[in-house]
């Protein structure tokens, strides 16, 4: 295929999908389920041929894969594709994980089998669109698309209390989309309605640094208002505190793949905007409001941490640590420099890897339990010598675990490091706080673990199998992937560098 | 000798593709799991006498060999920034080696015969290749934040040896502590290491000496606090982690959960060793940092403080521990009182009879299944050659002379006398110092008098005691490391180069080899420039005049003098309290003339006191963690989900009812009744479309939002 057309064809390949899985019949579940992997399996090889495609040296949109067709034209709006560096390794990861969700509910789901694979599908696919869109409204759609299937997914085949969960999590996101529709429909009149109204990358650049608006009688910059209501809209998403709480519940009830996607990919999407659209676009108030930003970053952190450290439900404590080390992109993006941003991107990624296999681990789990009490409520222990009964899980955990933690050797410390050499030369103060985020995230992870793999083999846990086959299959690329960009980030970091570089310089220039 | 990244690496990479392999293998064929792993560490062992033999012949204290290559590159455009790791090697890190494999070596063998019985035999040799592994990374490093890779993979493996009975709730407990603990040192060094970084732009120990001795540290404030005393503080916090200092000591003794050939290599030879190495390659940014009384203080009362401990102790491995502790005291205390030289050697020899005392009392405890010293007692007939080493190992680490333990600790304790004679605030670190010494040489032989002399006390223990059990692969590791408890081997001469003398003279290979980094000698490194991988070295390697080997050299003749009288003072004072702490031990438990009894009920509140471990257990856990930090979690986690989330986010709803109840008796009464009578069709459609609005549901709310919003802004004027 031309390379041109390789992003369509990877953002429409989950629709191909979507399609055969609508006309296959309902029953024939087996089938669905390997139309869906095989479908993803392309998916992911014409993500990686995207990798092998992607020149390092560009620091904006490879020019090779940039589409650029009229979709309505009266407004001037495209439909606009782009990959750069900070965009392929989400694009990548994105491709991963799919893959190995389909896996991961080959056994987990049970009702509705069609509907379930059809908007797993539907889901990479606006995923793709996220990260692949150029064009502001394009933009737009796909992140207001995405809500649809998710909301589904989690309502539907969530646990308990899924429906309250599905419906928070979609006005919360919703209620931040709203936000950024306004910023969108204010460029789009500043911009006098040209050809390049909704082009992301035409907007960049800090052109509305010396605009005002007058707002309920007051001037205000232009750049600044509508900086803060774009990052609200992405905040939500990241969760930065204080919107964090729409997390614990979604990821709660959520089914464990839908989990793994929420936490490895949907969350770096509120990154990914700032990344893409609001710093790029208002760089002179990303400056201004960068102090902040770290300390929200900082918050997040330990806070997330702390809470963490109270959880007494695992997936809880994982969603919570989500919120903790989403805090550590956040500083490594308000550091603005380039080890800071490097080290945010990179822990974009690293962060979709660990944090999946800890969602999966904690999946497969309850496949056996049925519960997820670290400690139950009425006092008693949930698990307990876990590590004798379950050996090849529990590797595979710690593995999980201690990436999750930033062990060196294990992807989480690099990025982490660079996060910190970033923010250190900007922010002394809160890199000295934010370090004791390590010391609580060592903490709540080992504490749980201890309560669940050590002493001797409580009763009810000496009837669970050790995992299968088809769960070793699938979070054996994970582990592959956090042992070796533990050890040779180089991969990553080479394709990303470039595009940061630029946006550091940027941002450098305000 | 062209030593080149590629022809260095072997020493680390053998034990870890050992390690790999045996990852996989481990289940199915165990014995060549265990075959393995010897054969690399062996390896490397030989790899490494090698590299010390070549570091010999050179002799020179100025040589060394530094390798680099980039990790990865962050450079574009005009922004640079590169990861570069690397090798450096000068004549510490050879012999470090020497002692790492070589103990490595010996523990792995021992292990053969230790572990072959436990079902776990080659998951235990798995950890044991990948410790050695980043042991010898570490001990390699060229820059701090490889040194902390390592020493972090390191701390992983600890805690997984320390935890290696899992079903055992204790050992859980206890590899959480330890890796807690130690984590707590780590995320300061951490922190010292992006002081340095963010500086000196590399963490390269050549860079850090360059920018010290070119004045790149001076005038830089972090906080409020000069940027060496910060990051020397920092790294230090680093080693007290690590080297298990007061106040971070509270992990080791709990780390005995392990199997003991993992105490042996880890807790007691090599990674706690660690956390005093980096010190020691810190030296010249602690002392700029003027941070040398406070260590040698934390390092006076570790040693002091643990040695106490260490009295009222019935578990032998718990001497050993608490021993440690307070062997690493002094460690630090040579750092604090400049005494690197001694520090390093005290180090090396610490691990060798330290090595050798834990797997004796590994032998004693796989003999006769007990670890508690009161069921022992008159083990030497049953297990002589353990008997043997051990005693070996006593008199070395009590101090007594030929013993290497003096040879080290003797000239640590002189020097700290001679900081006390020069500055009145070294006192204390002497007093405790030299008192430290009376009771390890009190403790020690105590333990070994209570493990092999006397009557047996329990005679079911005794007498199923199997010297038989006991094979060449226990006792030949014992007794090569109990040889190398001699002093000669230390302060003699290998080249002929100096004079042999056992008395710790000044002509000493170790002493000529071994030099602190003076940061005035340090400033030839300022034109300093990186090599490139696989370039070879090309500096001279010269031989240096003997006047350099003396350790006065370029004193004046009175100071030097006043050196030699006060380390002769110190040499006397120690041998003295050495023997007298043999013999005190002797007196109560051996000829039983005094009562231990006696002294245990005069002090009983110390004896509660010692105990008790001074109660930082129950200030950590009990008093910090369980009730500060957790119930602290626990209103947190409540606040969060209870109320702010629940009021904070789920109140929004309560405000769009409200809403909705207002718009509905707008809907009711003002629309309704007093516009649609008169108005026809058309408002009665907007009518339809406000309770649409008003079905409840919220989405709806947010949709007449943006249409609120948006025609907003359209009316902004830009």
């Amino acid at each position: 295929m031309a390379g041109s057309n390789l992003l369509s064809w990877i953002l429409w390949m989950p629709m191909l999908g979507v399609l055969g899985v609508l006309i296959l019949p309902k029953d024939k579940t087996t089938m669905i389920k390997g139309w869906a992997l095989i479908n993803t399996i392309i998916t992911f090889i014409l993500t990686v041929v995207l990798y092998s495609k992607f020149d390092t040296n560009q620091a904006g949109m490879q020019e090779a894969f940039n589409v650029a067709i009229p979709w309505i034209s009266q407004f001037n709006i495209f439909y606009r594709l782009g990959v750069d560096g900070i965009s392929l390794p989400m694009v990548i990861l994105t491709g991963l994980l799919f893959m190995l969700c389909i896996l991961s509910s080959w056994t987990q789901i049970k009702k509705s089998i069609k509907a379930y694979f059809a908007l797993l599908l539907l889901l990479q696919s606006t995923v793709f669109g996220v990260f692949f869109a150029l064009d502001f409204f394009l933009f737009y759609v796909y992140w207001e698309v995405m809500l649809i299937p998710m909301f589904f997914l989690i309502g539907v085949w969530g646990g308990e209390n899924r429906e309250y969960a599905a419906v928070k999590f979609f006005l919360y996101t919703f209620f931040g989309s709203i936000l950024m529709l306004v910023g969108i429909v204010a460029l789009y009149f500043a911009t006098n309605q040209s050809v390049d109204s909704f082009n992301i990358l035409a907007l960049s650049g800090g052109k509305f640094s010396q605009l005002s608006v007058s707002l309920f009688g007051t001037t205000v910059s232009f750049s600044k208002i509508f900086f803060v209501f774009m990052f609200i809209g992405f905040a939500i998403k990241v969760p930065v505190f204080p919107f964090h709480t729409w997390l614990p519940h979604a990821h709660v009830q959520a089914p464990t793949a839908i989990s793994v996607i929420l936490a490895g990919v949907l969350l770096k999407m509120g990154t990914y905007g700032f990344l893409r659209i609001a710093f790029p676009i208002f760089p002179e108030s990303a400056k201004y409001f960068s102090t902040a930003i770290a300390w929200l970053g900082l918050i997040n952190v330990i806070y997330g941490a702390l809470c963490a450290m109270a959880q007494t439900d695992v997936k809880k404590l994982i969603a919570y640590s989500s919120v903790s080390h989403m805090g550590f992109v956040m500083l490594g993006l308000a550091a603005m420099t380039v080890q800071g941003v490097n080290g945010a991107v990179l822990q974009m990624f690293n962060h979709g890897t660990s944090t999946a296999m800890m969602f999966f681990m904690i999946g497969i789990l309850y496949e056996r339990s049925h519960h997820r009490w670290i400690v139950k409520p009425d006092g008693s222990r949930g698990y307990g010598g876990l590590y004798t009964q379950l050996p090849v899980y529990s590797i595979i955990f710690i593995i999980g675990m201690f990436a999750s933690m930033g062990l060196p050797g294990l992807s989480g410390f690099i990025s982490e490091a660079l996060i910190f050499l970033g923010i250190y030369e900007r922010f002394t103060t809160i890199t000295v706080l934010a370090l004791f985020g390590l010391l609580i995230g060592a903490a709540y992870l080992l504490w749980m673990f201890k309560r669940m793999f050590f002493g001797d083999v409580n009763p009810e846990v000496k009837e669970y199998e050790d995992m299968t086959k088809l769960e070793v299959l699938y979070m054996a690329p994970l582990c592959v992937a956090v042992i070796l960009f533990g050890i040779w980030p180089s991969p990553i970091l080479n394709v990303m560098k470039a595009s940061v570089g630029q946006l550091v310089s940027l941002l450098a220039t305000f | 000798m062209d030593y080149t990244l590629t022809t260095v690496a072997p020493i680390v990479l053998l034990p870890f593709f050992a390690f790999v392999i045996n990852a996989f293998i481990v289940k199915r064929f165990t014995k060549l799991a265990v075959g393995i792993s010897c054969a690399a560490i062996f390896g490397s062992f030989l790899y490494s006498l090698k590299i010390f033999i070549d570091f010999l012949s050179v002799y020179s204290t100025n040589y060394y060999i530094h390798k680099v290559f980039t990790w990865f590159d962050l450079s574009a455009g005009e922004h640079l920034f590169k990861v570069n790791m690397g090798i450096y090697i000068d004549n510490m890190t050879a012999v470090m080696l020497l002692m790492v494999t070589g103990a490595a070596t010996l523990i792995h063998v021992f292990s053969t015969w230790y572990m072959h019985d436990d079902p776990r035999f080659g998951r235990f040799f798995v950890y044991l290749s990948l410790f050695t592994s980043a042991m010898l990374g570490l001990v390699l490093s060229d820059n701090l934040l490889s040194v902390f890779i390592f020493w972090e993979l390191m701390g992983f493996c600890s805690y997984s040896l320390i935890g290696f009975y899992y079903e055992k709730e204790g050992a859980g407990n206890a590899s959480m502590k330890a890796f807690m603990t130690t984590r707590v040192g780590d995320v300061f060094f951490l922190l010292g290491i992006l002081a340095i970084w963010s500086v000196v732009g590399s963490t390269t120990f050549v860079d850090m000496y360059a920018a010290l001795a070119a004045g790149k540290l001076n005038g830089i404030m972090i906080l409020g606090i000069p940027l060496a005393t910060f990051a020397g503080f920092s790294v230090f916090m680093g080693t007290m982690g690590k080297s298990a200092q007061v106040p971070l000591q509270v992990w080791l003794p709990d780390a005995m959960w392990g199997p003991t050939p993992c105490s042996a290599l880890i807790h007691a030879a090599t990674m706690v060793a660690a956390g005093v190495y980096l010190s020691l390659r810190m030296y010249p940014i602690m002392e700029a940092g003027h941070l040398t009384t406070f260590i040698a203080y934390i390092g006076a009362i570790t040693a002091f403080g643990a040695a106490t401990v260490a009295l009222v102790q019935t578990d032998i491995k718990a001497v050993l521990a608490y021993s440690t502790i307070s062997q690493l005291g002094y460690m630090v205390i040579g750092i604090g009182v400049g005494s690197y030289n001694a520090s390093f050697m005290h180090l090396i020899t610490h691990a060798v009879f330290k090595a050798c005392l834990f797997l004796s009392a590994g032998s004693v405890i796989h003999s006769i299944h007990c670890q508690e010293m009161p069921q022992m007692g008159g083990l030497r007939k049953k297990l002589p050659y353990t008997f043997f080493a051990m005693l070996l190992c006593c008199f070395a680490i009590a101090g007594v002379p030929f013993f290497s333990g003096f040879v080290s600790k003797d000239r640590i304790l002189g020097d700290a006398l001679v900081m006390a004679t020069e500055n009145k605030a070294f006192i204390g670190v002497a007093i405790l110092g030299f008192g430290g010494a009376l009771l390890t040489a009190f403790y020690m032989f105590r333990m070994l008098f209570l493990t092999f002399f006397g009557e047996p006390r329990d005679h079911h223990i005794y007498d199923h005691a199997h010297e038989e059990h006991i094979g060449w692969n226990s006792n030949v590791p014992l007794l090569i490391l109990s040889l190398f408890t001699l002093g000669l081997f230390y302060s003699g001469s290998f080249t002929g180069q100096g004079e042999v003398n056992l008395f710790g003279s000044k002509y000493e290979w170790f002493q000529t080899l071994i030099k602190k980094p003076e940061v005035s000698t340090v400033a030839q490194f300022t034109d300093y420039q990186r090599e490139d991988l696989g370039m070879t070295d090309t500096r001279d390697k010269v031989a240096l005049t003997k006047a350099a080997y003396d350790s006065t050299y370029g004193l004046s003749e009175e100071k030097a003098h006043h050196i030699h009288v006060v380390h002769r003072i110190g040499a006397v004072l120690s041998i003295f309290i050495a023997f007298l702490g043999i013999f005190l031990a002797y007196s109560m438990y051996v000829k039983k003339t005094l009562n231990p009894g006696w002294w245990t009920n005069k002090f009983a509140a110390w004896t509660r006191a010692l105990k008790n471990k001074y109660y930082f257990d129950d200030l950590y856990v009990g008093k910090i963690i369980q009730k500060g930090l957790l119930p602290f979690n626990d209103l947190l986690s409540r606040f969060d989900m209870g109320f702010y989330d629940k009021y904070g986010v789920d109140g929004w709803a309560t405000v769009n009812r409200w809403a909705y109840s207002v718009s509905r008796w707008f809907d009711n009464n003002i629309v309704d009744s007093g516009m649609v009578d008169g108005t026809g069709a058309s408002v009665r459609l907007m009518n339809v479309v406000l309770r649409t609005i008003q079905s409840g549901r919220v989405q709806l709310y947010f949709i007449v939002l943006i249409v609120v919003l948006a025609s907003y802004v359209l009316t902004l004027r830009f």
